[in-house]
């Protein structure tokens, strides 16, 4: 096996993904925490809201410790066994050039998913296609570096993960779709979801279909990158393409 | 070489160049002098016109190591050096500032941005509007229609 086929393995395994992603949420966790108020209200990402909601409305306070086990309990077991199948072994260099990968994604991604922005509608300059309005872009920027964080871990996990992952089993067991089939339209479908997710509520952005598009078709993107590269990359890709909005 | 020594070597690599942040004046976008011709009479500015202050964000890749994006001059004073003005008397001030440091921590050294500030004075071209003037007036450049977060 050449290195570069290793180095795609292992960064796709449990203890290399899933540890690289855990800084995301701890710092995430403790901006939401210094920049929210005494009683932990504030601003968060809209998708930690929805997952901690369903749980809250479940079981109210015992609700959110059970997201935080199966979060954290589920993560740290997929972690602990396939570091004992593999001989307890970490090389600091996978998640050195797992940061480096994600960069290259992050920043590929405006690029791309622009372009194909561009080519499907046609006609507009991207810029005026892509001039929304209001949203996160108005909040100052330590709740959008937050906020952005908080998009590469619990986007991903509902959208990717969990959305994307029951759309196609639902396809599969409701439809008898094969599974190409039915990966592909759930990716699509969940993609869609994933973009109009991002004009609901008071932070949503104004409506316009380049943003709409764009966000629609990045939505395919992680998609397909979750699937090649596993979550720990996707998430970061996705932080780190956040963050960089930001910071512009 | 002992293993410490290799280990110090790419750190003193990135120490010498995450602190290093060059300008180039030729891609700042517009024409600009650095300094200005001594003034007649003491007190009197050096060069006639209006002073301006521009901020942005400067985005540094793995802790200094590339420059991703660079505040550019010519998008902020598009309108006021259409008709053929200048800058003078250029003077560019990087820092970095507390929030500049949280992101690069958050980002594992990722990105560093640094918060630069472009002021000086345009002379020539058409007049500019009132543009603010001092570190702490220093608008944000004007945003040329970022792509949404997704």
């Amino acid at each position: 096996m050449s290195r570069l086929e290793a180095y795609g393995r292992a960064s796709r395994a449990p203890r290399y993904s899933l540890l690289f992603a855990l800084p995301l949420l701890l710092a995430y966790e403790a901006l939401a925490a210094a920049l929210g108020g005494p009683g932990g209200e504030g601003i968060r990402n809209g998708a930690d809201v929805l997952l901690k909601s369903l749980f809250l409305g479940l079981g109210g306070e015992r609700g959110l410790r059970v997201f935080a086990l199966l979060l954290l309990g589920g993560g740290g077991v997929l972690v602990v066994r396939d570091l004992r199948a593999s001989g307890w072994r970490l090389e600091a260099r996978v998640f050195l050039l797992m940061l480096a990968e994600s960069l290259v994604h992050a920043l590929l991604l405006g690029v791309v998913a622009g372009w194909l922005t561009a080519r499907l509608l046609g006609g507009l300059p991207l810029a005026t296609m892509l001039a929304g309005g209001g949203g996160v872009a108005t909040l100052d920027l330590p709740t959008q570096l937050m906020v952005s964080l908080g998009a590469g871990l619990y986007e991903e996990l509902l959208f990717r993960v969990l959305l994307v992952g029951a759309l196609a089993w639902a396809a599969r067991a409701l439809f008898r779709w094969p599974p190409a089939v039915a990966g592909v339209v759930a990716t699509v479908l969940g993609a869609v979801i994933f973009s109009a997710f991002h004009y609901v509520g008071p932070l949503g952005d104004r409506l316009e279909v380049g943003s709409f598009t764009f966000r629609a078709i990045a939505g395919v993107l992680f998609s397909a990158l979750y699937l090649v590269r596993g979550f720990g990359i996707t998430a970061w890709a996705h932080a780190l393409y956040d963050v960089l909005i930001a910071l512009r | 070489m002992t293993r410490a020594a290799r280990a110090a070597l790419p750190a003193l690599a990135l120490l010498a160049s995450g602190c290093a942040q060059t300008f180039d004046a030729t891609k700042l976008g517009i024409p600009a002098q650095m300094s200005a011709a001594a003034p007649v009479t003491p007190g009197q500015p050096a060069v006639e016109g209006v002073r301006f202050a521009v901020g942005g964000k400067a985005v540094h890749a793995f802790w200094g190591l590339f420059t991703l994006s660079q505040p550019k001059l010519d998008q902020a004073l598009a309108a006021q050096l259409v008709g053929g003005g200048e800058v003078r008397e250029l003077r560019i001030r990087s820092r970095l500032r507390f929030w500049d440091i949280v992101a690069t921590g958050l980002t594992l050294g990722v990105l560093a941005p640094r918060s630069v500030t472009y002021d000086g004075v345009v002379v020539g071209g058409n007049p500019p509007p009132q543009v603010p003037v001092g570190p702490t007036a220093a608008p944000a450049l004007p945003q040329p229609a970022p792509s949404p977060q997704p």
